[in-house]
């Protein structure tokens, strides 16, 4: 029946880009004034200890996914917890793909209007971004990673830009003192929140997709990292150029950063060439947490396709986008309620399923 | 199949109809660009703001033909308002203009100095909130009303009255004169625990020559920078003067530095570029004068030192290149015995104008504007003792000691000076 869900396949290259271009969404978001609050002119180390924590995370779902090689996690999960705990455990993660594809909507939406279109209604801007999103679940994820990759040179590229663009106006005062608000600050709180991300879990659920689970730990690995040093480097930029107060004060460093471009009469206001970037990445994001979703769900219930399933869950994305009264209760929404929450099916679901099936192969083997 | 094509067909021509523009989308005509915004402290509690706004029309004219380029007048319109909030100005110069203003162009916001000594924080915050605002605008503090420095400002050889600042931004680093500042880095200077901001002082110089200073044979010296502006002693078409800077503590303007203290200023920064410095010829019988080409050869050193009761001492090291370009005197200064002298004199000429700039600083306006704090706070691990520490309270007592080091590398065009004959 499962079997019956047709993802495609592609390659490792195109799985590494694609959750790599998926976890530095973020970084468009007000998401670094929220670090550098925690971790000061030290923000941008936080990602490093986040990556470690990654890493591990990765690890120990490759563990899991190895016990079941022709499995998603879906499946594992209802096969460690049973069929009513295990279904409900898949109900959180997908309640936790829709609520990342719910906040990235409105985040994304809000700082378009912030940035870009301040007379524009929320609700187009939404529209628009799921129009994005539900087409590309409805081609399915082979579609998605190709286009993650074909747009990668432009992504990277325009960062790579804006990286080279800012350097003359970085002060490496700005990173001192070296340690910021403090150790446990930075490695501490500002690594576990960094390290709360979605792509474990979604890569998790595309495993088969992906190639299997012999490459899901090469695939984490990679991605994470590639994601976790842009984090840092961009957060780096971020504090060298705007300085610890600007960067905690500002709604979207990021775009501030862009915006602070100026070499010269002839090199500067090139900050829309980033506005698209980070309209692609938000795409890409929602399409993929709104697939994962779909995808998770139909395996749950035992669906032939998950197509049937994208209409529905699209149309609960934009509502519960729009209940949020205002930006500020969005952003709170992401930092008090999804970062905590990613902590559940990336790292949390793993160890207890780790920690089921040795409790099943210590009382099985009791019992003979 | 057919229906699913009508449907196709439908949406097209639905889309084309239907997105032809969006919702903030306006024509060119039907905006008006400030290009300057000056701030003056108002009457009843309120402030004054003046804005340029750039007329296309002018604009076009003149850049197409060449024949409205003169006329500047034609190129901005000057219009004031009081209000209470510098964002409030659009709307109420929308009663008489009927464009909508935009901020997204401006280039400069000119302060005057009235309101800059009563603390300008509360005016440069709606500034940095605005999405039309740009960071890379400029910042400036106007000698007298900032509306008559608008008023009277006359770039004559610029099409475009926006270019002129962002020409002024770059000629900066050709005299060091004055130091130029984006409102972003303003706004930073004036949050941090680390450095007080300044910014360029401009002005308008309405007399002629009685503001010049005197000759050395008078008791002057020949250094070209002991103006602020609207001293300059120039004539001419336009009357506007960047020279100087002013000196911040916190959000309040304390005073200024001239032209040459602005330099020491930028030297001891290490943003110090490119200079003319004329001295007094160390060899020269009479009042001779020797010429200085001058660039910063490279960043300068900070050595921080700071002792267990927290007394604080900082020894800098400036590094400078030369040329000779201009002499009067016949000494020759290619000679290698000579050229020392001439370098020691350098060092010890700017040596001094740091020094006691510096002491001026820490005793006169009590303002950290060096950004030696940037270095002291390298001595911290975290935050929070760093804050305890208050740099900015201890910088008036900190032993600052600033070594110049000079090498003249070429000396222009003639390498050896035969005297003239004697009648």
């Amino acid at each position: 029946m499962i079997e019956m869900i047709n993802e495609g396949k592609f390659g490792p290259s195109e799985a590494i880009i694609l959750l790599a271009v998926s976890n530095i969404a973020r970084v468009f978001l007000p998401y670094p004034r929220f670090l550098m609050e925690l971790g000061g002119p030290a923000a941008w180390m936080a990602p490093v200890g986040g990556l470690v924590i990654a890493l591990v995370g990765v690890y120990v779902m490759s563990l899991v996914l190895k016990n079941k090689p022709d499995k998603t996690i879906i499946e594992i999960t209802e096969d460690a917890f049973g069929p009513v705990a295990g279904t409900a455990a898949n109900l959180v993660t997908i309640s936790f793909f829709l609520s990342v594809s719910m906040t990235f909507t409105r985040e994304f939406s809000e700082a378009l209007i912030v940035s870009a279109l301040p007379e524009t209604p929320i609700s187009v801007i939404s529209l628009t971004y799921l129009a994005v999103g539900i087409l590309g679940a409805y081609l399915g994820i082979e579609a998605m990673a190709r286009a993650a990759r074909l747009t990668a040179p432009y992504v990277f590229g325009g960062i790579a830009v804006l990286l080279i663009s800012l350097s003359p106006q970085w002060n490496i005062h700005n990173l001192f003192p070296l340690f910021g608000n403090g150790l446990y600050q930075v490695f501490g709180l500002g690594s576990f929140s960094t390290a709360a991300l979605t792509e474990i879990i979604l890569a998790a659920v595309l495993v088969q997709a992906m190639g299997g689970p012999d490459k899901f730990g090469m695939i984490g690995y990679k991605s994470m990292s590639i994601a976790f040093l842009l984090l840092s480097g961009l957060l780096a930029a971020i504090v060298l150029t705007l300085g610890r107060d600007y960067a905690m004060e500002s709604t979207l460093p990021f775009y501030s950063v862009s915006r602070n471009i100026y070499l010269g009469i002839f090199f500067q206001r090139v900050e829309a060439l980033f506005v698209i970037i980070w309209s692609i990445i938000g795409g890409i994001k929602i399409a993929l947490t709104l697939y994962g979703a779909a995808v998770s769900l139909a395996r749950t219930l035992k669906l032939p396709d998950y197509r049937p399933l994208i209409w529905p869950l699209g149309l609960i994305i934009f509502i519960t986008s729009l209940l949020p009264p205002d930006m500020p209760s969005a952003v709170k929404l992401d930092s008090d309620f999804l970062r905590p929450f990613a902590m559940l099916p990336n790292y949390l679901l793993p160890l207890l399923i780790v920690a089921v099936y040795w409790l099943k192969r210590r009382s099985g083997r009791a019992g003979s | 199949m057919r229906a699913v094509k009508f449907c196709v067909f439908f949406i097209i021509i639905m889309a084309s109809l239907s997105l032809a523009g969006c919702w903030g989308s306006r024509e060119t005509d039907q905006i008006a660009y400030i290009l300057a915004v000056g701030i003056d402290k108002g009457e009843k509690d309120n402030i004054v703001v003046t804005v340029s706004i750039a007329n296309p029309t002018a604009l076009i004219g003149g850049g197409g033909g060449g024949g409205g380029g003169g006329d500047s007048e034609r190129n901005s319109a000057v219009y004031s308002v009081e209000t209470h909030a510098p964002l409030a100005m659009p709307s109420l110069l929308n009663t008489t203009i009927d464009r909508r203003l935009s901020l997204l162009h401006t280039k400069a916001f000119i302060f005057s100095e009235e309101l800059a000594r009563e603390g300008i924080n509360k005016w440069i915050l709606p500034l940095i909130r605005s999405r039309e605002v740009r960071g890379t605008a400029q910042v400036f503090i106007s000698k007298g009303k900032a509306k008559d420095f608008i008023e009277k400002n006359d770039p004559f050889l610029d099409f475009s009255p926006s270019k002129q600042y962002d020409l002024l931004y770059m000629l900066s680093r050709e005299h060091g004169l004055y130091s130029s500042i984006q409102l972003t880095q303003f706004y930073n200077n004036l949050k941090s625990l680390s450095i007080e901001t300044t910014a360029p002082l401009v002005g308008i110089h309405l007399g002629e020559f009685e503001s010049a200073k005197p000759g050395v044979e008078k008791g002057g010296d020949f250094d070209l920078g002991n103006y602020v502006a609207g001293e300059v002693p120039v004539t001419g078409k336009n009357q506007s003067q960047f020279i100087g800077s002013a000196v911040f503590r916190g959000d309040k303007m304390r005073g200024y530095l001239n032209g040459h203290e602005t330099r020491c200023y930028l030297m001891i920064r290490g943003l110090f570029r490119d200079g003319f410095i004329n001295l007094l010829d160390p060899l020269g019988e009479g009042p001779d004068y020797v010429g200085f080409l001058t660039h910063q050869a490279r960043s300068p050193e900070y050595k921080v030192a700071i002792d267990q009761d927290g007394n604080v001492s900082i020894d800098v090291e400036i590094f400078m290149e030369s040329e000779i370009i201009s002499h009067t005197g016949v000494n020759t200064i290619a000679r290698l015995d000579h050229k020392s002298i001439y370098e020691d004199a350098f060092s010890k000429y700017i040596e001094q104008g740091c020094n006691t700039l510096i002491k001026r600083t820490q005793d006169e306006f009590g303002s950290d504007i060096f950004g030696f704090g940037q270095h002291v706070k390298h001595r911290f691990w975290t935050i929070q003792p760093w804050e305890e520490f208050e740099w900015l309270g201890h910088y008036a007592e900190a032993d600052i000691n600033v070594t110049v080091h000079n090498t003249i590398r070429r000396t222009g065009l003639i390498m050896k000076t035969i005297p003239p004959k004697q009648e």
